[in-house]
């Protein structure tokens, strides 16, 4: 945790400085602001009871922010996954932020990583991340996620998405393997009650891949598969 | 406390002349207001928090006389810093009330600030706050200045008609929801059945042609207003308190209407009522005859009404994505409420309004790469272009450096001219009707509905050979009629009486808020895409296709071209150069600029003191902004005589429309010139504009250009 306070204020110090020479112009533009975004879900897979979580968020203004992440996964008793970010983010493009900073990751393993990325939207309004995770370790990857809504009221919207993960390492603690080593794809349902509430409804279906997969058998482990998970989104 | 009783009206030197609840009558011109946060019961039965003036909100009405030297004390009991804004005013520059200019740095928390100015004009403005977000809370007013010789037009009866809106939000938390999401407000967005309606009635592949034009540009149709859950207010009163206004028939009635709102474009009518515009902005025009006029935000309209009949007219106030409306009642009798007239449609924009743009952004983009954005001045971009015959390319007069020739108006032959053509204003029908004047009985709307039929208008005078509607609705040119003879000037927006056959629905309303860029070039090979449908076309739900669309056919609606100026100019000269403000911003992430750049980043714009500049506006958003310039006014070049172009304050702007202004710079000081969305003001739609005994050498960047520039600009 100390790591990730570190990092925070490594990168958030820039951003703010920044921010306070800007307001010389004051009382118009560049305010600070914060906003926390929480998705969370509960199923039933293999006889557990999985709690997913993924929550990001940002403090700072229109150009520079501070990003921060953290997703993980909590089956039957105890964490399966749990990572942390910390990100300088930059507004480069129009619909685009660059980010770079640091993940620790405390479960499956304690590992730390060099963070580069771009976030934003994509053509066709394609909500798109693009991350490369350089292991202190040694171990390299990409991830890539993507989600697209679909409105079928003002309230009621349907979100393909697609995430997965391409390792350039073989990490065998991990049983991970060269290539694309994880997809979770499916379409969430939510019902905006309010613009920062939702109850969600998930089928996904999420799995290890190719090499990945081979490895998790080989140890006695689930490769993954379909699940409906149950949860909440919201923002503040 | 108690609503509306509550405006407490503090009155200092001597004389307490305190004579209704609303009105201050300065005899004396000093006045004194208190501002604080507190809850007001604005909707009955709840009570929001709000910023009031002397205990209410409004403000209450300040009057004055043109030639008064006017004292206010503002005392401050906010906990943070505050600053009234005096709209419209010639006023020295460390009394405009905007800080961080002229040296103002606004009013602290506690403090109490002495204004003084001496009133220099007459007219309709207001006041309001200019610090942080205030202004949507509720810290407004208006403010009448009566001409020194007395009224300019002798009426029975006038009332001001303040429209605001109100939100229980606080408005901080409102630029934080959108700066999160940008559509936070927006519950109206096209759907996934309505994507099925639409495909049922223009075919799939043109549905998802169109669908996906929107989605490759990461913009939203529907995005027309930014912010929802508003209440209309008049004078502070929603449609739950029954707002009247009395007025007798046969009594001839002045109404100065002041949009005072924070973010929200409106339509105004009075259904069975004519209206004669006599004032814009403050300024006499040439009275326009009209049924409806839309206003932007912060525009003052004044109008005179006749009525005829004893009974309850409504006034009918709609913001343009229709989500908000106001029904107040003018008549004989308190007791009575006039009926509401049917709302209009929602809009979806067309890709084409902004498409239009895009190839002039991309164009002026380049053109001023190397240069800076602030100091852009057309010669840059005019260097570039080879002169071609006539000087003036289509490239650049989409730029609006210059005018095209005009096309042969109207000189179609009928045989070419079909009913769609001339729906869409390509060309004239033979014997096309002309706007009638609506039978009191006959509403517009009513016979746009077929329920009963307007009366043949007995002549249209003041129709400039020129310039035919069709034509001037198009934008290609301005009909130049400034006193008809026996016979009343009416408003042009909407050029077709009829619909004709085959024709769209609505009809195309031009605003006249600034040019198509592209008009008098091919439509065809701009590579628009396909459109759903023509403009005024209804879509698979009903929504009409164009921003500007709504207004029925033959309704008599004001077009910024149709305002001359009461009085002729006593400064027509030629402009020296041309000053480029692109009106830009970043939708998605709610960030607005211009020149790209947010206010603080950017660099000031210098004008010489009694220099004579054009400013010319180029939108490149998909909204419409309100453009207001502090301490002046300016002249809009909307095709009138050169010596009586009106002059405003507040012009706006169309998506993807360029308009330009000249500006006599004879105030010295440092001017905002911004956006008057408040949500786009806040978040950086600003510049400041200082005028100055500049003596910089010329030839030196951003500094006067010689003269023969100013050839390109004549619009």
């Amino acid at each position: 945790m100390r790591f990730l306070i570190l990092a925070s204020l490594a990168f958030a110090g820039p951003a703010l400085a920044e921010t306070e020479t800007v307001s010389a112009a004051h009382l118009h533009g560049n305010r600070t602001l914060s906003f926390t975004q929480v998705e969370a879900d509960y199923s039933r897979q293999s006889g557990q009871d999985v709690v997913n979580w993924d929550a990001e968020g940002f403090i700072g203004g229109d150009t520079h922010k501070f990003w921060w992440k953290t997703e993980g996964e909590h089956a039957g008793s105890e964490f399966e996954t749990a990572e942390f970010q910390a990100l300088y983010s930059r507004n480069v493009w129009t619909f685009f932020d660059v980010q770079a900073g640091l993940r620790a990751d405390a479960k499956p393993d304690g590992r730390g990583y060099a963070v580069v990325g771009i976030q934003g939207l994509a053509p066709y309004l394609l909500e798109t991340e693009l991350h490369a995770f350089i292991g202190f370790k040694g171990d390299v990857s990409l991830r890539f996620k993507q989600s697209f809504d679909i409105r079928m009221t003002n309230r009621f919207v349907l979100e393909p998405n697609l995430e997965t993960d391409i390792s350039f390492s073989d990490v065998p603690e991990r049983m991970i393997g060269k290539g694309f080593s994880k997809i979770e794809t499916g379409v969430q349902a939510r019902y905006e009650i309010s613009r920062k509430f939702a109850p969600t409804l998930a089928l996904t279906y999420e799995s290890r891949l190719g090499e990945s997969a081979r490895l998790a058998r080989a140890e006695g482990e689930d490769t993954g598969g379909w699940s409906v998970r149950g949860g909440v989104r919201f923002w503040f | 406390m108690p609503f509306p009783k509550s405006l407490q009206l503090l009155i200092l030197a001597g004389a307490l002349a305190v004579t209704t609840a609303e009105t201050v009558l300065a005899a004396e011109t000093t006045v004194d207001l208190v501002t604080r946060r507190e809850k007001l019961e604005v909707n009955p039965g709840r009570r929001d928090t709000v910023v009031t003036l002397n205990g209410g909100v409004p403000g209450p009405v300040l009057r004055f006389r043109e030639g008064d030297t006017v004292t206010v004390n503002l005392k401050n009991e906010l906990p943070e810093m505050t600053a009234i804004h005096w709209h419209g005013l010639l006023i020295p520059g460390h009394h405009d009330g905007a800080p961080g200019f002229n040296g103002f740095p606004g009013i602290a928390s506690g403090e109490t600030y002495t204004y003084q100015f001496t009133l220099r004009q007459s007219g309709t403005y207001w006041y309001h706050s200019h610090a942080s977000l205030q202004e949507q809370a509720g810290q407004y007013g208006a403010l009448i200045i009566e001409p020194k010789d007395g009224p300019d037009i002798v009426v029975d009866r006038e009332h001001v008609i303040l429209l605001t809106e109100h939100t229980p939000e606080d408005p901080e938390r409102i630029i934080r929801n959108l700066k999160a999401d940008s559509g936070y407000y927006n519950w109206n967005k096209r759907t996934f059945p309505e994507l099925l309606r639409d495909a049922g009635r223009f075919g799939l592949g043109k549905t998802l042609s169109d669908r996906a034009q929107w989605g490759r540009m990461r913009m939203d149709p529907t995005d027309i207003a930014d912010v929802a859950n508003y209440t209309l207010l008049v004078n502070g009163l929603p449609t739950a308190r029954a707002p009247f206004f009395e007025m007798k028939a046969g009594e001839k009635v002045r109404l100065r209407f002041i949009n005072g709102s924070a973010m929200s474009f409106m339509d105004v009518r009075m259904p069975g009522l004519s209206m004669k515009v006599v004032a814009a902005d403050g300024r006499p025009v040439e009275p326009v005859t009209v049924d409806e006029f839309r206003m932007a935000v912060a525009e003052t309209y004044d109008v005179i009404v006749e009525p005829k009949d004893d009974r309850a007219y409504p006034l009918w106030v709609e913001t343009i994505d229709r989500r908000a409306s106001l029904l107040a009642t003018l008549g004989p009798n308190p007791g009575t409420r006039a009926e509401a007239p049917a709302p209009r449609p929602m809009q979806v924009l067309m890709m084409g309004e902004m498409g239009h743009a895009m190839p002039a952004m991309q164009m002026a983009e380049s053109a001023m790469a190397p240069s800076d954005p602030d100091t852009d001045i057309l010669n840059a971009a005019a260097k570039r272009q080879p002169a071609p015959a006539g000087g003036c390319s289509p490239e650049h007069a989409a730029m609006g450096h210059c005018s095209m020739p005009e096309a042969p108006p109207a000189a179609v032959p009928a045989a070419s001219c079909s009913p769609e053509h001339a729906a869409m204003g390509h060309c004239t029908m033979p014997a096309a009707p002309q706007p009638a004047a609506p039978a009191t009985s006959c509403s517009p709307e009513h016979a746009a509905m077929g329920h009963c039929k307007l009366p043949e208008a007995p002549v249209v005078p003041a129709i400039d050979p020129n310039c035919p509607p069709e034509h001037a609705a198009m934008g290609h040119c301005t009909p130049k009629v400034v006193k008809p003879e026996g016979g009343e000037r009416v408003g042009t927006a909407v050029s077709l009486a009829a619909k004709p056959e085959g024709g769209t629905a609505f009809p195309r309303v031009d605003y006249g808020y600034g040019r198509d860029p592209m008009a008098g070039m091919d439509h065809s090979a701009m590579n628009h895409g396909a459109e759903l449908g023509r403009e005024g076309d209804t879509d698979g739900s009903g929504r009409v296709l164009g921003w500007a669309t709504g207004a029925p056919y033959g309704a008599r609606v004001l077009s910024m071209n149709d305002l001359v100026s009461a009085a002729p100019h006593t400064d027509a000269r030629a402009p020296t150069r041309d000053i480029v403000i692109r009106i830009t911003g970043n939708m998605e992430r709610y960030i607005w600029t211009l020149n790209g750049k947010p206010f603080g980043e950017a660099p000031p714009v210098d004008v010489q003191f009694g220099e004579r500049v054009r400013i010319t506006f180029v939108n490149e958003t998909m909204m419409a902004h309100p453009m207001h310039l502090h301490g002046m006014f300016f002249e809009i070049e909307n095709g009138q005589p050169a010596d009586r172009l009106p002059e405003k304050n507040v012009i706006a702007v169309a998506p993807g429309r360029t308009q330009s202004v000249l500006l006599t710079a004879d105030e010295p000081g440092e001017w905002p010139l911004h956006c008057h969305l408040l949500f786009h003001m806040d978040s950086g739609m600003m510049k400041k504009l200082i005028v100055a005994n500049v003596s910089a050498p010329p030839g030196q960047a951003g500094e006067v250009l010689p003269k023969t520039h100013t050839e390109h600009g004549s619009h």
